[in-house]
């Protein structure tokens, strides 16, 4: 496989992690 | 000889303790951004780090500024990294003349270094240029490991501060921790191995007439030996300091160049748990109780010191098929005794095994010798230790957050057992840190054993394991234990440096790192946001000998419920044939 393969998955991942980082936001009010 | 193996061991962990509350105490001054007694040296070079980033320490951070702001820092380490390893070929500091790394293994190599793993599918002096060592995987080193004590920082301030919406700056705990706490430290070693024999050196490889020549496999006649060097000193101070545990050789720490002498090899090994044992002194300190750290401490402690008396007992013991055929395995004054196969002669079994263990036990994954020839038993103490997640001590500052983690989960539990609403060093805990929490201690099992389970049946993974059956597969799950728990070590005996396994570990390196990462400082923006609770009758003490029990039993209850069926099927099947002599 060529860089580009490469650095995409990792860009795929980085995604993904902000994508955790908006699930575990709970920055909404609490009571 | 037996005695001095254990008494190794008893002075390994005393003088490791006893270095705890200065260490620990000198940390906290760090990461609470007081003047230090090194203020006055390297305080313009924090100022100037500060000024050419552009950033300012005094502007605080909400978790999630916090955790991109780690995150986007620790990418660019990987593209510096990935960079240095594919155009090596074409910069300087090359004498070797060594070729541009392979795509798939500069992929690994630098989410390896970047997430502090260091797992090493490569051979370190027939693959890495000096440049690529120095500028990428030493650096790395620095800032990797720095990473970790800043997250550990914000976790902290998670339970210190009240009604905080912030957590504090990342770049100014990654700048403190960088200069004042891996820098001094690594430096002073350095010269310390360098004064023992470790290399440091830009010169080339030498080739040396043989004092006694051999015969190469061809049947001619070897007069002759290239002897690897370069600018080793800095990087094995650093990576053991850092927990890193990438060796500059392809043997690490069983190398001569990487570890010379006795004392080398004791001051390598204290430094691969002194800093992580220091954080726990410092926790406590930062929440105002120095009795919670000393008792995380203990946990940690206990369950390392069994697992040190497991594995030198392990060994010592012997293989039985051996002694089955009359080999004398017996320690006495002229052999060490017990399984010798894969351990350097000038550390026999004591130090061996002291180093298996902390280096499991850590996030480190240097080896001073090769844990796939160590006895069935003495092997899966190692993987075991991985896979408790990394929190016996555990990397510098994320093997703490784990443990806090578990420590969430006990308190949970005990809240549940007496009817309580579960509260930690006053912060109530409620359903978001329950389930951060949980997210922590149940990301790496997953990957573990999603990982193990689709190599042992796919193609591409069964074509490098060279060891068909049961050490096959305990190859196969140390491998995944070792880079999901960010560890770096290694069973070997796999050929791991193929597309399909630099892919794959890659892949749980990054998730094993950054996916506990983000859940950790979930929970400190979490906890900072609260007011404090004052203590009542009702409340659990989480400094005396029952907490620390109770801790150390949910670390030990998750590790072997998640991890004994595939346990079963490697390392402990494996001891079972071998004491049945069965083949």
């Amino acid at each position: 496989m060529n860089d580009v393969l490469w650095i995409a998955l990792l860009v795929v991942m980085i995604l993904l992690t902000f994508g955790l980082i908006r699930l575990c936001d709970n920055s909404e009010p609490r009571r | 000889m037996i005695a001095p193996a254990w008494l190794e061991i008893a002075l390994y962990v005393v003088v490791l303790l006893l270095g705890v509350k200065p260490l620990g105490r000198y940390m906290a001054k760090v990461l609470e951004g007081k003047r230090t007694v090194l203020s006055p040296y390297l305080g313009w070079l924090e100022r100037l780090c500060y000024r050419a980033a552009g950033v300012s320490p005094e502007q605080e951070m909400t978790w999630k500024r916090y955790a991109v702001a780690m995150l986007f820092f620790n990418m660019a380490g990987f593209a510096a990294v990935y960079a240095l390893q594919r155009f090596q070929h074409l910069l300087p500091l090359n004498p070797q003349k060594l070729g541009p790394v392979s795509t798939d293994s500069a992929f690994n190599t630098a989410i390896s270094f970047a997430t502090n793993t260091n797992w090493q599918g490569y051979g370190g002096e027939t693959t890495m240029s000096y440049l690529t060592q120095m500028a990428g995987l030493t650096v790395q080193n620095f800032v990797s490991a720095a990473t970790g004590i800043a997250t550990l920082a914000a976790f902290v301030r998670g339970f210190s501060r009240r009604s905080s919406a912030t957590i504090g700056n990342f770049w100014a705990d990654l700048v403190r921790s960088t200069l004042y706490i891996m820098l001094p430290l690594s430096t002073a070693l350095a010269l310390v191995l360098v004064s023992q024999g470790v290399v440091q050196t830009l010169h080339p490889y030498q080739t040396v007439h043989l004092v006694q020549p051999g015969v190469g496999s061809d049947g001619k006649a070897v007069t002759e030996q290239t002897l690897a060097l370069g600018p080793a000193a800095s990087q094995i101070a650093v990576k053991q300091l850092g927990t890193n545990g990438g060796g500059f050789f392809n043997v690490n720490s069983a190398h001569p160049f990487e570890n010379s002498t006795p004392l080398s090899c004791f001051l390598e090994l204290l430094s691969i748990l002194i800093l992580s044992g220091g954080l726990c002194y410092t926790f406590g300190r930062m929440v105002g109780d120095t009795r919670q750290g000393w008792a995380i401490l203990a946990a940690m402690t206990l369950v390392l010191v069994g697992c040190l008396v497991c594995v030198q007992l392990a060994e010592q013991a012997g293989n039985p098929r051996l002694a089955a055929l009359g080999v004398d395995q017996i320690a006495s004054a002229g052999q060490p005794g017990g399984n010798m196969e894969g351990k350097e002669a000038r550390f026999g079994i004591g130090l061996s095994s002291l180093w298996a263990v902390t280096t499991t036990a850590a996030s480190n994954g240097s080896v001073n010798a090769m844990h796939d020839s160590f006895m069935p038993l003495g092997g899966l103490v190692p993987m075991w230790l991985m896979q408790l997640g990394e929190v016996i001590y555990g990397g510098v500052g994320s093997g703490l957050y784990g443990m806090l983690a578990f420590a969430i989960i006990a308190v949970f539990v005990a809240g549940l057992m007496v009817g309580r609403t579960p509260e930690y060093l006053g912060k109530k805990i409620d359903s978001y840190e329950m389930k951060m929490a949980s997210l922590i201690v149940l990301l790496p099992p997953f990957l573990v054993l999603v990982g193990t389970a689709v190599s042992i049946v796919s193609r591409p993974g069964l074509a490098t394991i060279f060891n068909p059956g049961v050490h096959g597969f305990s190859e196969v799950l140390y491998a995944f234990s070792s880079a999901s728990n960010n560890n770096g070590s290694a069973f070997a005996g796999i050929g791991v440096n193929t597309p399909w396994y630099n892919g794959a570990l890659g892949i749980v390196m990054f998730l094993g790192r950054y996916w506990l990462a983000v859940p950790a400082l979930g929970i400190a923006g979490s906890l900072a946001s609260k007011k404090a609770v004052p203590a009542g009758a009702g409340t659990l003490p989480t400094h005396t000998p029952l907490f620390v029990f109770l801790l150390v039993s949910t670390v030990l209850i998750v590790g072997a419920l998640t991890f004994f069926p595939a346990l079963a099927l490697g390392p402990i099947v494996e001891h079972l044939m071998l004491i049945g002599g069965r083949p």
